[in-house]
């Protein structure tokens, strides 16, 4: 009896310090969406514009990726579903005159299918299986761009890609962009922080830790990893959509295997959680190569120096630091 | 008592070797059985091929009258049959209350997509099946590791975390893969004490596997035996201590006291 | 050209091509076996060799003997390093280490980039002239990268059977646990598995590298169908390797000359699948639970 008693009082002094901590996330997110609308009007440097674009987008490809990595699993073809999306989008507003935000949606679509048949075969494989069909199937998707020429345009890549419009008014320039792609952005962070708050988020987190116990405690483990594999490249199809009808062309270039380890490299480097540390990553390695204003090489040197730096010294990423600092600042307001 | 459990003739081959052959046994509802045999004789293999994380080659399982060979163990579990594992027995990240409410997660009535948009018929569900957890926790003596990480509790408790997972999926078949290995006499004490008021309050029926003689002869209704792949004898605590094949089997590596 | 020619033409291609396809996947596959690790940097390794090969042979005009040796032995060196540093931290982490390899992958290909620059360099033959047997001509330059790659495994094949270290790997591989009871030392095993690995890797490069062109972004292909090789011969088999790589190439070469190579690549990419759906461990691989 004391026992349950006990619990019950421990249980209302933590919910107290719950909603305080709730009013102070709430105020803090509406905070930082306030600052996003207004900052691009402080500046008209369209540089800067165009970083924060690529961010954004860099972001929900990263997030959409920390989505499968939730369950435990690693994606090397994840720019190959953006590529895809990207030229079905292209192609449908190119030859068939379909609006580009129809096509993005339609995009997001198919991809979600194509993954949800890919994931369904390759699931059954071990971890190691589904790894390197994922990396093969990234190369089938650049061998079909670059050879399907009567589609494709091949190397050429399509040019002239429509902008996007909204009941007529077409977002051509960056600051209009800016304004969707944030939109695009907090769909997508509300979407996936939904659902890993969800009984999905439960399942995805139980596989994750341990897939031997997640499958005897009732959790269908290749149904939910289907799940999250399909959602999370049909996000990335999207984006790549988004993509297409912001800089108005792609190529068999512009998503390729080394934009798929660009993203897990954002994603580890950021902390492996699917929202926040997905953002920081995103966030902190997209302007990286410009601020680092040399060559190429060098540059991805650099990226490939920050993981590996990342893995071996400082495993939960930009993220734990994140996490460090409130932690010292809650300890300093305990000892007041 | 009706039968809850029929292994009919079972065989399970890894390449050249007959893991279990021809493998016959039954539970029956309120009872509790365990599986013994010297090491190798196939009991881990034969509880992986009824909980349904390895397919028989050969022979039928039958739960509640139905056929569950080779079926998936999720799907198995929702039917009422639950195992724990031996070695990885919890989510070591997870803390102890989010252990529970994982194993609750097949008989936890929410609809998925309201769970997605948190409507209140979704809230009041998680809530009711959060509480059905702190009861087992309670039950189980771990309320006060409730917000702890898994991964921290000290073993002895993280065996009975294991036990409160399954027990959250409110089997009617508990399947215990060793359930005191590693733990000191006094745990073990303990633990069949928990295993016996589970079987006597709960109505769940148990099926274990343990090389622990005295926790064996002593909470065990009925015994089967196995050794090399094949069952040797089946019977009562006492017949099987008497059993001439059953010492013989042991001879020289456990004391069959 | 006649039908004969052509099939024996294409069946000398493919030997080539087969015993580098079948060098890489016997690296990858062993570094798989004996220590669960997925080595996405392995094609740079594979470059690094093509680039020791054009230094050594082209530029500084050593007999190619020396060059195989040295490259060998520098890039085996290296892995083997590159085991301590980087991949041994992730042990029990297997995600983790794949990442790693990736970025490794990525630092290797650029520091390449930034080095040598990114284009492409070409190798002279290392012999000239042509062997012919009764209507059928073989260049020499090929049957010297057969000859070599056979030579290379077996002196692999006896390593791995006769010497202690090798049937430590061999144990390691069948049974981790056990082998540490019986005291083989993990530590030691693992630089040299890799390093062997990587170096195998290597040497494919420097044969090849008069075959194909020398540059920082040969490494893909060759990871590539090593990919393909060990889907098809059953990850962690060596046999499964051999077998598989040489069949991939004689395939490839095949249908390359029948319907082009375009087509091959696609046909390639099919039989994984088929395989995936029908046989996921491969031909020679073990089914795992």
């Amino acid at each position: 009896m004391e026992a349950s008693s006990a619990s019950v009082v421990a249980k209302a002094s933590e919910s107290r310090g719950a909603s305080g901590r709730k009013l102070l996330t709430r105020v803090a997110i509406l905070a930082t969406l306030a600052a996003a609308l207004a900052a691009p009007q402080l500046t008209t440097n369209q540089f800067y514009l165009h970083i924060a674009n690529l961010a954004l987008l860099n972001a929900i490809f990263t997030m959409s990726l920390g989505l499968i990595a939730a369950v435990g699993q690693l994606s090397l073809g994840h720019a190959a579903f953006a590529a895809a999306g990207a030229y079905i989008s292209a192609l449908g507003a190119l030859q068939l005159k379909i609006p580009p935000i129809f096509g993005i949606a339609i995009a997001g679509l198919a991809m979600g299918v194509v993954a949800a048949v890919l994931g369904t075969i390759l699931l059954r494989l071990r971890g190691v299986y589904f790894v390197l069909v994922t990396f093969l199937a990234g190369q089938v998707c650049t061998l079909i761009a670059l050879n399907w020429e009567s589609v494709t345009r091949g190397a050429n890549g399509l040019v002239g890609i429509p902008p996007i419009s909204i009941f007529g008014y077409a977002l051509s320039s960056r600051l209009q962009f800016y304004y969707f792609a944030l939109a695009a952005f907090v769909a997508v962070f509300a979407f996936i922080w939904a659902l890993m708050r969800s009984q999905y988020g439960r399942a995805f987190r139980s596989i994750a830790e341990n897939m031997q116990l997640a499958e005897s405690s009732g959790i269908d483990t290749s149904r939910y990893q289907v799940v999250a594999f399909a959602l999370g490249s049909g996000i990335a199809g999207a984006g790549g959509a988004a993509m297409a009808h912001y800089i108005r062309y792609i190529s068999p270039d512009t998503f390729t295997f080394h934009e798929s380890i660009a993203y897990i490299t954002m994603l580890v480097v950021g902390g492996r959680q699917a929202l926040l540390g997905a953002v920081l990553g995103a966030a902190f390695l997209t302007p990286l190569p410009e601020a680092l204003r040399g060559f190429v090489s060098v540059q991805h040197i650099i990226y490939g120096a920050i993981l590996l730096g990342v893995l071996l010294f400082l495993p939960g990423g930009l993220y734990s630091i994140g996490k460090l600092f409130t932690a010292l600042m809650t300890r300093s307001e305990k000892r007041k | 008592m009706s039968v809850l459990l029929e292994v009919d003739q079972v065989s399970r081959r890894f390449g050249g070797l007959n893991a279990l052959r021809n493998v016959t046994f039954s539970v029956a509802q309120g009872e509790i059985v365990g599986l013994i045999g010297p090491n190798g004789a196939g009991k881990t293999t034969c509880f992986n091929v009824v909980s349904g994380v390895l397919p028989p080659s050969a022979g039928t399982i039958r739960f509640k009258g139905r056929d569950i060979s080779g079926k998936k163990p999720s799907a198995i579990v929702s039917q009422g049959l639950v195992r724990t594992f031996q070695a990885t027995t919890v989510f070591p990240a997870a803390t102890v209350l989010e252990n529970v409410m994982r194993g609750a997660f097949a008989r936890t009535p929410v609809s998925l997509f309201g769970s997605v948009l948190n409507t209140p018929s979704a809230r009041a569900v998680l809530g009711a099946s959060q509480d059905k957890c702190d009861r087992l926790l309670d039950r189980l003596g771990l309320t006060r590791f409730r917000r702890q990480a898994a991964g921290e509790l000290p073993y002895g408790y993280q065996r009975r975390l294991g036990v409160a997972i399954a027990l959250a999926a409110q089997p009617q078949l508990l399947m215990l893969d060793e359930p005191v290995a590693g733990l000191n006499p006094e745990e073990s004490a303990d633990m069949g004490h928990l295993i016996k008021e589970i079987r006597d309050a709960e109505n769940v029926t148990v099926l274990l596997v343990e090389h622990h003689m005295r926790l064996v002869m002593g909470i065990c209704d009925r015994i089967v035996v196995l050794d090399h792949g094949e069952k040797i004898a089946e019977g009562l605590p006492a017949e099987i201590r008497a059993d001439r094949k059953v010492i013989e089997a042991y001879l020289g590596t456990e004391d069959v006291t | 050209m006649d039908y004969p020619t052509l099939l024996v033409q294409a069946a000398v291609n493919g030997l080539v091509i087969g015993t580098m396809y079948m060098m890489m996947a016997v690296g990858f596959t062993l570094v798989f076996g004996i220590m669960r690790v997925v080595n996405f940097a392995h094609g740079e390794f594979y470059m690094l060799g093509a680039f020791a090969a054009f230094f050594t042979y082209a530029q500084w005009e050593l007999p190619f003997v020396v060059c195989l040796l040295i490259a060998a032995v520098t890039i085996g060196v290296l892995g083997a390093l590159l085991e301590r540093a980087i991949i041994q931290p992730f042990r029990s982490d297997e995600l983790s280490g794949m990442i790693a390899t990736l970025g490794l992958s990525v630092i290797i290909q650029n520091a390449a980039i930034v080095m040598w620059g990114p284009t492409p360099r070409s190798m002279p033959n290392v012999i000239d002239g042509v062997l012919t047997i009764g209507p059928f001509t073989f260049p020499l330059s090929r049957l010297l990268v057969i000859v070599a790659a056979a030579l290379i495994f077996a002196a692999f094949w006896v390593f791995m059977q006769r010497t202690r270290t090798g049937r430590a790997m061999r144990a390691v591989a069948q049974d981790a646990e056990t082998a540490l009871i019986q005291g083989i030392r993990v530590n030691t095993i693992y630089p040299i598995a890799f390093g062997i690995s990587v170096a195998l890797a290597a040497l494919a490069g420097v044969l090849m590298a008069p075959i194909f062109s020398v540059s920082p972004f040969v490494g893909l292909t060759p990871m590539l169908k090593a990919f393909v090789v060990v889907i098809l011969g059953g990850l962690g088999s060596v046999p499964g390797a051999v077998v598989g790589g040489l069949l991939l190439g004689l395939i490839e070469s095949f249908t390359a000359t029948a319907l082009g190579s375009l087509v091959a690549d696609i046909l390639q990419l099919l039989l994984v699948i088929l395989i995936l759906l029908v046989r996921p461990w491969g031909l020679l691989g073990q089914k795992e639970a």
